[in-house]
């Protein structure tokens, strides 16, 4: 087996220089630190560490569609939703971009502009309010994660006991197209326990949604007469919504019904946000190409996420996560000449109709001529066991940590920890002085890291682990991340880093514990 | 090495406790279109290991990373009746699986 000291000592000696030191590295800016756009930025660095990649993003914290049904049902604080935009590992312009200059290739942001080789758009939906008679916005809609989020929540807590929650559920296509049917499930629990008299109803612009079967199952077995749904063919379709005044309650009005309602979900018609709306077409999603999410009317800018037209895949975070892979991949092909590989992609959306019951449904994708095509997919059995149900929605969870750490590089500093001191890992003792060793156990060749976490952000510090010769090619520290580049490397050692990504997310972590206050 | 690359042993147990009822599955019913399609002809096995990591972490409890999944084990997930592998590896080429676990033998983690 290598020893961990042999390879350190060989790759110190050998690591070759990054080819393109001296020379300007390609410039891809990301907009939007969504699950697409922070995945996008993540594997565009992965892919080609030589590429200089910034994200466009206003806020520090992506607050999280996926789950926030259940902080709505009182399950989860908004901590578990909030998630910090600073270990994606790539510049940060902390600004609002405004628009893009495709013969320009620049971005113009409220910091000023940013120039680009190739810009990756994942600004998600707005929404559209037109047609719909009314006040429709003053009710929440809770459909991007956020203030909207602590809003409803409330308003359920706050409801008199009885009364009547409806949610207004527009026509397809829209974000997360399972979502206002795992909402009402949740808030099912939440109520059945704190105002078991209510009514849910559900006025739906369609006549059928994703997991339909699953979901009445669920409410029979779970909430049996409290969830009522209405589908566009008996009048679900709302047409108006009118907010409570003086004595006159809220109504939700239909062609044929006007539905009082005590706390009212209005999730309005959406289409793509308006910084992509400039490569819609007209039509309120963008079309790209199926192989690059290259924008079908303007080059050099590509697109995913809800904002595209990507049907059979549904506006999911899972598809987004998957399309920003492929989006990358392709991105980084085509800076260097090559053709980008064909992408396969794949979709999983776990829905939970309690904290302790889930399904799913599944798809596989590949571009086919312009398009993109579904080769399989399937859902969860109906009449399955209720410990199947329990298995799912545990692996719904589990899937939002994989999904949250795979695209916002959120590692935990526990584990970290143990890669620092790991031998075979980061053994980062070997050189630096390490919190906890006397001076014997550590050594010195480079600077004590007790409060490295003071001097360094999460970003340099990732850098300064994965290749710290991309800033400064007089660094003798070997890069834990890169895979080639090597001088004869060991046997089967050859295209592998010395630290997975997972691990390396898992150090910065830790790295930014150290600091002097700690 | 463990067979399930999404299911851990007990949990997996658990999902294909299904005494009549099976899940729901389609499949492309034009096979010659698929395996002549762009991916399966030239197969993305590092691209497709890229998709594992949305589901599968280290950190993982229910849905951990399965180190060096052979073909074989990749293979039998389709069999899993029931399983959300079951519904995903039933969409890959035998290409396909075999570059996705030559990928994730070379670089565990895409």
């Amino acid at each position: 087996m290598l020893s961990r000291r042999r390879l350190l000592a060989t790759a110190g000696a050998g690591l070759a220089a990054p080819a393109v030191i001296g020379a300007a590295r390609p410039q891809v800016v990301v907009v939007g630190g969504g699950f697409g756009g922070a995945t996008c930025a993540r594997y565009l660095s992965h892919y080609d560490p030589r590429l200089d990649v910034t994200l466009i993003d206003p806020t520090a914290t992506f607050v999280s569609c996926p789950m926030s049904n259940r902080v709505i049902a009182g399950q989860l604080d908004m901590s578990a939703i909030s998630i910090p935009l600073d270990h994606v590992g790539t510049a940060h312009v902390r600004a609002a971009a405004v628009a893009v200059d495709a013969e320009r290739r620049l971005v113009s942001t409220t910091a000023g502009p940013v120039p680009y080789d190739r810009v990756v758009l994942a600004p998600g939906i707005e929404f559209r309010y037109d047609g719909i008679d009314g006040e429709p916005h003053r009710f929440p809609h809770a459909w991007q994660a956020g203030a909207q989020t602590i809003a409803l929540r409330d308003a359920l807590r706050g409801m008199r006991q009885g009364g009547v929650f409806a949610i207004a559920v527009p026509d397809n296509p829209y974000r997360c197209p399972p979502g206002p049917y795992e909402r009402a499930s949740l808030v099912a629990q939440f109520l059945a326990r704190h105002n078991p008299r209510t009514k849910i109803l559900i006025l739906d612009a369609k006549d059928d949604f994703t997991k339909r079967t699953l979901f009445q199952e669920a409410w029979q077995t779970l909430y049996p007469g409290m969830i009522e749904w209405i589908p566009r063919s008996d009048s679900g379709a709302v047409v108006a919504a009118q907010p409570s005044r003086g004595g006159t309650p809220a109504r939700f009005i239909t062609d044929f019904d006007e539905h009082r309602v005590d706390v009212g979900n209005f999730i309005p018609p959406q289409r793509a946000a308006a910084i992509a709306r400039a490569f819609d077409g007209g039509r309120g999603w963008c079309e790209v190409d199926a192989h690059t999410f290259e924008s079908q009317l303007a080059p050099g800018v590509h697109i995913i996420g809800d904002a595209i037209n990507a049907a059979p895949m549904p506006k999911s975070a899972f598809a987004a996560n998957n399309q920003a892979k492929a989006c990358a991949a392709a991105i980084v092909a085509l800076l260097a000449d090559r053709a980008p590989p064909a992408p396969l992609m794949m979709n999983t959306c776990y829905s939970l109709a309690a904290d302790d019951y889930g399904f799913s449904v599944s798809g596989v994708y590949e571009a086919r001529g312009d398009a993109i095509a579904e080769r399989a997919n399937g859902q969860s059995a109906l009449g399955a066991p209720r410990s199947t149900r329990q298995a799912e929605a545990r692996y719904a969870m589990d899937w939002m940590n994989a999904i949250t750490r795979d695209a916002f590089g959120v590692g935990d500093a526990r584990r970290g920890r143990e890669v620092a001191s790991d031998r075979e890992r980061g053994d980062c003792a070997i050189c630096h002085e390490l919190p906890g060793l006397d001076a014997s156990a550590h050594g010195d060749v480079g600077p004590s890291l007790t409060q490295v976490g003071d001097r360094l952000d999460a970003r340099a510090l990732r850098q300064r682990v994965a290749d710290p010769r991309r800033d400064n090619p007089a660094s003798i520290m070997p890069a834990y991340a890169k895979r080639t580049g090597f001088h004869q490397p060991a046997p089967g050692r050859a295209g592998r880093s010395v630290l997975r990504r997972s691990e390396l997310d898992d150090l910065t972590a830790y790295l930014a514990t150290l600091r002097g206050d700690g | 090495m463990g067979i399930g690359l999404l299911v851990a042993p007990a949990v997996g147990a658990a999902l294909n406790e299904r005494p009549a009822a099976e899940d729901t599955f389609q499949q492309d019913s034009d096979a010659a279109q698929r395996t002549s399609s762009p991916s399966a002809a030239n197969p993305n096995g590092s691209g497709i290991a890229a998709t594992c990591m949305t589901c599968h972490h280290p950190s993982n409890t229910h849905l951990p990373w399965t180190e060096q999944p052979s073909a074989a084990a990749i293979r039998a997930q389709a069999e899993a009746s029931g399983t959300v592998m079951h519904r995903l590896v039933r969409g890959l080429t035998e290409a396909e699986i075999e570059a996705v676990a030559a990928a994730l033998a070379l670089a565990p983690e895409g």
